[in-house]
């Protein structure tokens, strides 16, 4: 239950912030993804701290929703927990390339 | 006013060939007529093999569910008139099917007992009727109309994609259950649905809400369970 | 197994196919970042981006950011408590606000690239 609540609050927190990660993107940043502004933007804390809420956020809810539609299609005890197995792994291994990139 | 219906039923006779073949029948019936009286038509002058299932005939026994042009609906309960001319027929999906319309419902039924479908009460009963009022009447009123014909269950993707998740029909009976005021296995029953294959499968694909026969709004059903089972486990109850 | 789809169903599949869509993408695009360590082949890769095609793909990301997006709305909206009667209108609304916004957002997009 706790899983699924999660997942339903990381997918509302998911909502405001992609709406927040456009108008930097876009309006502020005005498309610019050069090397430079990119490392300009990265080096302002406020900017650091949302993006580690909106990674965890965007891996959590992205994993946990796979992961169930996974095991619903996938039959017998062993492989679906082996496969949740995967998507923690892999969650977890996202989220460290993904911190290494924001915080540096 | 008559008019000619082609049915076109999904036949399986498994003591005569293992492969499930397409036979079609063209009956003349009364537009007010139902499928079920087509059927009904056939079996009796056209085909004595043809099997299907059917009770009541008047949509309160769930006996006659069965795939209808694409959507399960009860035979006795669909008017041709509202129906295309070429009708095509099937047993329920994803359950097994034992001979023509038949299907085998164990698995239906079996997913009902896990939610312990019959008051529990130990304390002293009373001289008379256990009393409820009418506002606690209505608070299960909707989910008491359920016929039990597993339209809702086998109309579900996920029941289709995961034969363990308990699927519509037992959670709206675990409703039933769980919010009258005169059963106190709550607890219990709580824990059964707030599993790995209960209340929290479901999508809200509303799929059960679109065939019931009895117009039960199954989905705000396990909606008030799902919020139910959450301020019970802030509160420190389930888990 | 043939079965009719109704708004309920079809809404549903979208939002499921949007969502193992974006997962996907969640990956490639912590793949693409991944390249800032080193500014040379960061600046290639993005000239390589560059590409209308991926232009392209960028609208077509939009779309089905927004769809996911509505459609999530929708769900949490009748989790809380937003009346089961309505659920059909809301996936009606939100295909029409979907569409809108992706029609803006398209124009402002095209008119910057060109």
């Amino acid at each position: 239950m706790w899983g699924w609540l999660l997942h339903r609050i990381t997918g509302v927190f998911l909502a405001f912030g992609l709406l927040y990660h456009f108008i930097v993107m876009h309006y502020i940043g005005h498309d610019d993804y050069s090397y430079d502004a990119v490392m300009q933007r990265l080096s302002e804390p406020s900017w650091k701290i949302f993006n580690v809420f909106f990674l965890f956020s965007a891996l959590y809810h992205g994993f946990y929703g796979l992961n169930g539609v996974i095991s619903e299609y996938v039959k017998g005890e062993t492989v679906k927990n082996f496969s949740k197995f995967i998507m923690i792994v892999l969650s977890f291994i996202l989220a460290f390339f993904g911190l290494k990139i924001v915080i540096f | 006013m008559d008019k000619y219906y082609t049915f076109k039923i999904k036949r399986y006779l498994p003591d005569e060939n293992p492969q499930t073949r397409w036979d079609e029948f063209r009956v003349k019936l009364n537009s007010i007529e139902r499928v079920l009286d087509g059927l009904i038509k056939i079996k009796e002058t056209r085909d004595g093999t043809l099997t299907f299932r059917k009770s009541c005939a008047h949509g309160v026994c769930g006996s006659c569910a069965m795939k209808i042009s694409g959507k399960n609906r009860l035979a006795c309960q669909t008017l041709v008139k509202d129906m295309p001319e070429m009708i095509e027929i099937e047993p329920l999906p994803a359950l097994p099917v034992i001979k023509d319309l038949v299907v085998d419902m164990s698995l239906f039924f079996r997913k009902n007992d896990e939610v312990l479908p019959y008051l529990i009460n130990n304390e002293t009963p009373p001289e008379r009727e256990r009393i409820q009022s009418p506002e606690d009447q209505h608070k299960i009123l909707e989910s008491l109309t359920c016929v039990m014909c597993g339209s809702c269950t086998t109309a579900c993707p996920i029941f289709w994609a995961d034969k363990e998740y308990l699927g519509p029909s037992a959670l709206l009976k675990a409703y039933r259950f769980i919010f009258d005021t005169r059963d106190r296995a709550k607890e219990q029953r709580l824990a059964t649905i707030n599993s790995e294959h209960g209340i929290w499968r479901c999508h809200s694909i509303f799929n059960c809400v679109e065939v019931c026969p009895k117009q039960i709004d199954i989905t705000k059903h396990i909606l008030l369970l799902k919020r139910l089972a959450v301020k019970r486990g802030f509160k420190g109850g389930v888990e | 197994m043939r079965y009719r789809l109704n708004i309920g169903s079809l809404t549903w599949l979208v939002h499921r196919i949007t969502g193992i869509i974006l997962t996907l993408y969640l990956i490639a695009h912590i793949y693409v970042l991944s390249h800032l360590s080193d500014p040379v082949t960061y600046n290639k890769l993005m000239d390589f981006l560059k590409n209308p095609i991926f232009k392209i793909f960028e609208l077509i990301l939009f779309a089905i950011v927004l769809k996911h997006l509505f459609g999530g709305i929708r769900i949490t909206l009748l989790e809380i408590g937003f009346s089961t009667k309505y659920h059909k209108t809301m996936s009606y609304i939100g295909a029409f606000l979907v569409f809108i916004i992706w029609i803006v957002g398209a124009f402002y997009f095209l008119k910057e690239a060109f």
